[in-house]
């Protein structure tokens, strides 16, 4: 390939865009022609220069506590998709390529469509009440007592602290089990197959339906909840701060003058990660939050390599760092978390 | 037994996202904290005004809670919320929000430090230098300034901007390239400071 085609594929390759096999060839080629090293330096020099402006940009402290209480104003509104601004009658009439669309065939087919869809709409409506009293309807039959496991099969895996539960559960049982416990407080067994505290009610209004708050927790049960709200905020900021040191070592540059890679600031922001990443490592294992766990404890191999380079590192000790990042595919990962 | 990550993250958030269609807050709570930060950046680096980007952040995820039903499984969350801001973006521009070369006053009061241990010297001129390149970034156009953001700033690949765009790969990639002409020269003399201290 001739220089000049390399010199089309060094921006996909600065912007990590090239496949395994094309970008080896591209590496390769870089440090053989002094004329694409310099143009890649430069790309690569700008682009670190563009990801450091936002990593000091962080959004105000309480944002997430506001943004929860301005949810918690919203109603419960489950809204249909989004559908494209077009007619029944003209999609109707797309369908039979009719230039016109036939008035009394769309009313027919607007009045099956409506019947089948308020029928479903009830038995959807019932079931929802009967989930939120622990039952759950099958089949046309109510089953009372359902086991709580089964009900949570589908929910969140992060758990409530270990006080609270012999096993893990999502948090939202810690309501559900809240609610059990103050009817069993205040009721018999009459009580008990009445309408729970927090079952759906219909608003007539405006038809819609409105979940209403759950009961109050205790005291410890709202400081404990808080503090793992607080250990999950702290994760993610971590994994955030974790990826953008990775994305930074990734686009370190070579430097001529000392014959090696400039990798100084990722050494030293490594040495700041690694005390945040092995004390939420602890508190991820005392939340039962595996899942979190399981990436801080991987990312930490990355962190004690990265922090534990020499002051004047070997290009093979930072380019299998490098490599290892890219077969991991670990910076992608950390961006969906 | 191999651990593959970003099948259990997938799945993670697969589960958030099926109990906030089911209407679960607390859920949709988690991934406002996972994701919001990003938001956040990607809609401040756009307007350059802290306060728009507060607001907006908030709105976009408010929006997203309305409309979470909309969210197909081939989506991923994160570009999908992306999207959501990046309308929200646009509607702001035809708004009442302040855009990024009317808010020079606001850049200067930013702190922004160096982390590599500058002189004195160099640690003003890098303030500065953050400062231009905010300048510089408002003196694009909202399209090239979208694309270059996404993907210098925020390092999203060119098929995750293509879905929150609906442009594209070789739009995006010309764009690309003509948003870091212009900001190269514009930033040109800056640069080059940078590198004799």
């Amino acid at each position: 390939m001739k220089c000049e085609n390399y010199s089309n594929l060094i921006q996909d390759f600065v912007e990590n865009e090239l496949d395994t096999q094309t970008a080896d060839e591209v590496s390769m080629h870089i440090f053989s022609c002094l004329r694409c090293e310099q143009e890649f330096e430069l790309l690569t020099e700008e682009k670190e220069l563009y990801a450091q402006f936002l990593f000091e940009i962080e959004p105000p402290k309480n944002l997430s506590a506001r943004f929860r209480a301005r949810l918690e104003n919203e109603s419960e509104t489950v809204t249909a998709p989004i559908l494209p601004e077009i007619s029944f009658g003209e999609r109707l009439a797309n369908l039979f390529s009719l230039k016109k669309p036939l008035p009394v065939l769309s009313a027919l087919s607007l009045l099956l469509v409506f019947g089948g869809v308020l029928s479903v709409k009830k038995s959807l409506d019932e079931n929802a009440q009967l989930e939120m009293t622990g039952v759950a309807k099958t089949n046309g039959e109510t089953l009372v007592n359902t086991p709580r496991e089964e009900l949570a099969t589908n929910l969140p895996r992060i758990a409530v602290p270990r006080q609270f539960e012999k096993a893990s559960l999502p948090i939202s049982d810690l309501t559900i089990r809240k609610n059990e416990k103050n009817r069993q407080v205040t009721g018999s067994s009459q009580e008990k197959n009445a309408t729970p505290r927090n079952a759906v009610r219909r608003n007539e209004k405006n038809n819609k339906s409105v979940i209403t708050k759950p009961p109050v927790l205790s005291e410890e049960e709202k400081s404990r909840f808080h503090e793992l709200q607080a250990f999950e905020r702290d994760a993610a900021r971590q994994i955030e701060k974790i990826e953008m040191l990775l994305r930074s070592f990734r686009n370190a540059r070579y430097s001529e003058e000392t014959a090696q890679y400039d990798v100084s600031f990722e050494k030293e922001q490594a040495r700041k990660l690694l005390g945040a990443n092995i004390k939420l490592r602890a508190q991820a294992d005392f939340y039962g939050d595996f899942l979190t766990g399981e990436i801080l404890d991987k990312v930490q191999t990355y962190l004690l390599d990265i922090a534990n380079l020499e002051n004047n590192p070997s290009t093979e000790a930072v380019l299998d760092i490098k490599q290892r990042v890219r077969n991991q595919n670990l910076i992608a990962s950390l961006q969906s978390f | 037994m191999t651990y593959h990550a970003s099948e259990t993250i997938h799945n993670s958030t697969a589960d958030l996202i099926a109990k906030a269609q089911r209407g679960d807050k607390e859920a949709f709570g988690l991934i406002f904290e996972y994701h919001h930060r990003f938001i956040y950046k990607f809609i401040y680096a756009m307007l350059g005004n802290a306060e728009s980007a507060e607001e907006l952040t908030q709105e976009t995820f408010l929006g997203a809670y309305k409309n979470i039903q909309s969210l197909r499984g081939d989506a991923t969350l994160k570009t999908w919320l992306c999207a959501i801001a990046k309308n929200m973006v646009y509607s702001s521009f035809r708004g009442k929000h302040r855009q990024l070369n009317q808010a020079d006053e606001e850049i200067e009061s930013l702190e922004l430090t160096d982390h590599k241990n500058p002189s004195p010297d160099r640690e003003i001129l890098n303030k500065e230098l953050h400062q231009k390149i905010a300048v510089a970034l408002g003196a694009l156009d909202e399209d090239k300034r979208m694309i270059f953001i996404l993907k210098e700033m925020q390092q999203l690949s060119y098929k995750e901007i293509a879905e929150i765009t609906g442009y594209g790969i070789p739009k995006l990639k010309t764009d690309l390239f003509r948003a870091k002409n212009e900001m190269r020269t514009r930033l040109r003399p800056y640069l080059e400071a940078t590198n004799e201290v």
